[in-house]
């Protein structure tokens, strides 16, 4: 477990825009938190560090959105909301296996926790918690999986201003 | 996006009678509509009471509930219409912005029966549509109109300049205003679909009581619900026994205050003779209250469609159908679905 802590939301965008460097092709990230906890936030961040140019919103209603990455040639970022999921079959239903989670792209999924049965079996959970004041919040990072594990030290590095003991 | 159009136009006329297939989130819904205007039926799978014929079991959302409700969903809209199969003269559906596996039912379902009609297809955006629900109820608006599309996966402004000539004034930048009625009624326990709910307790609510902030973004035409949604959360973290009536409204209060002064601002700007409301928060009872207030006072008319026709159908999809067809001409057969399109034929 890595925990993190940030001060506001734009502070949340600039640790996951970091993050972003250590992401890949086939990367799913799981994000878990309470509403405002700063889900969307932590994927624009992302974005931003993946060359995303479009503006990425909020996909509760939408379910899923796609975005080219411009730094990365042929990656390509899914950003998934199961918020109004509230049954795995539906989530297969809408694709969440065969469409968005695939070899040519990173894949976030908000509010994702309830659907880790039908993702691969390695990903990175990030759950987002209220702080101390309203603005702060509390990543703790989960790595998951092989593929998660072997970089561990590399997100520890370029996440230390943000570090906190777990 | 290239293949949603061809270059030359068809003939249409008054008497040309439509079928309008959308499927692009949840709703599935199908219409007929004659000469761009006259709705002859609109059926949408929420209105009906379809659970009977499936067992009491049908699924909320994604694809699989398309499929098993485009069928009769397209049948109950030809028996209501009137028409025979025969009186269709093309097939329109949209085929973005939305979920890739929904859109494709209602795609794989337009594109047979254009086939078996031997009638045309026409591919149309799902936002485009929206501008002509407006139409269809209010067949002499005005142009240039500023449009506001405000529902639970868009907030946008948009310059209606003319058929097929739009601008984009603003647009959100995290939440849909919709989104956030939706995630602070139910943070509030106050049901589903949010909107409604907040509407209804805001109306025992004191909008004064909470100052919540409204997210003017410099001025622009951008929408930022986010930080909103957070400050409800954070009041009542802070204050447990705050009256959810006072909430309710302080919160609707803020994103009112916003959605007009942007509308008010973005009309201004483009010289808009009218404002008009689209999308399922149109329904909100203040929002169209106040809308009317600054049209009166600007000297604007003010266009408020129904309800039935604010939220996702598919006569507005048969409408803009007629009109893409006479611009643009029929689609291709192997047309595509195109889940992330933006708005067709923009200006600027």
């Amino acid at each position: 477990m890595i925990v993190a802590v940030t001060r506001d939301a734009s502070d949340t965008q600039r640790l996951a825009e970091v993050l972003g460097g250590l992401v890949g092709p086939g990367d799913v990230l799981v994000l878990a938190g309470d509403l405002g906890a700063g889900k969307t936030a932590l994927t624009q961040g992302l974005a931003r560090g993946l060359g995303v140019a479009e503006q990425v919103t909020s996909p509760t209603f939408t379910l899923a959105r796609t975005y080219a990455c411009h730094n990365r040639e042929g990656l390509r970022l899914h950003h998934l909301d199961m918020y109004r999921i509230d049954h795995l079959q539906e989530a297969l239903d809408m694709g969440l296996a065969d469409e968005f989670v695939d070899d040519d792209a990173v894949t976030v999924i908000e509010w994702g926790d309830v659907v880790t049965p039908a993702i691969p079996s390695s990903f990175l959970e990030i759950r987002l918690t209220y702080g101390e004041d309203d603005d702060e919040r509390r990543l703790a990072m989960h790595l998951v999986g092989p593929a998660w594990v072997r970089r561990a030290v590399a997100i520890q590095q370029v996440l230390g201003p943000w570090l906190v003991a777990g | 996006m290239n293949d949603m159009v061809t270059t030359a136009g068809m003939p249409v006329h008054e008497r040309t009678t439509i079928l309008g297939v959308e499927t692009s989130c949840d709703e599935t819904a199908a219409a007929v509509v004659r000469g761009g205007r006259d709705i002859l039926s609109s059926v949408v799978s929420s209105q009906v009471d379809l659970h009977a014929r499936f067992g009491g079991v049908v699924p909320e959302v994604a694809s699989r509930a398309h499929v098993a409700l485009i069928t009769p969903v397209v049948a109950q809209a030809m028996v209501e219409s009137g028409v025979t199969d025969a009186d269709i003269d093309a097939v329109a559906v949209t085929a973005g912005p939305g979920l890739v596996g929904s859109l494709l039912v209602g795609m794989s379902a337009a594109k047979a029966l254009a086939l078996a009609w031997d009638v045309p297809l026409v591919g149309v955006n799902h936002l485009e549509a929206h501008l002509y629900a407006s139409l269809l109820e209010e067949p002499a608006l005005e142009f240039p109109l500023l449009v506001l599309i405000v529902s639970g996966g868009h907030t946008l402004l948009v310059g209606f300049h003319g058929h097929g000539q739009y601008r984009i004034m603003g647009s959100t930048l995290d939440d849909a205003a919709g989104e956030a009625f939706d995630k602070v009624a139910r943070y509030l326990g106050l049901g589903y679909p949010g909107g409604p709910a907040i509407d209804r307790e805001a109306m025992a609510g004191d909008p004064e009581a909470i100052a919540f902030p409204r997210a003017m973004l410099d001025n622009g035409f951008d929408f930022s619900f986010s930080g909103l949604k957070t400050a409800v959360i954070n009041h009542v973290r802070r204050h447990p026994d705050v009256s959810t009536v006072d909430v309710a409204a302080g919160f609707q209060q803020a994103v009112v205050d916003v959605l007009v002064h942007k509308a008010r601002g973005a009309a201004r700007a483009m010289g808009a003779k009218g404002i008009c409301l689209s999308g399922g928060v149109a329904a909100n009872s203040q929002l169209r209250e106040a809308i009317l207030d600054v049209c009166v006072a600007d000297g604007l008319h003010g266009y408020l469609p129904s309800r039935t026709m604010c939220t996702d159908n598919a006569a507005m999809v048969a409408a803009v159908g007629w009109w893409r067809l006479m611009a643009d001409g029929a689609s291709p057969l192997d047309i595509g679905v195109v889940p992330g399109i933006g708005f067709p034929g923009t200006i600027g």
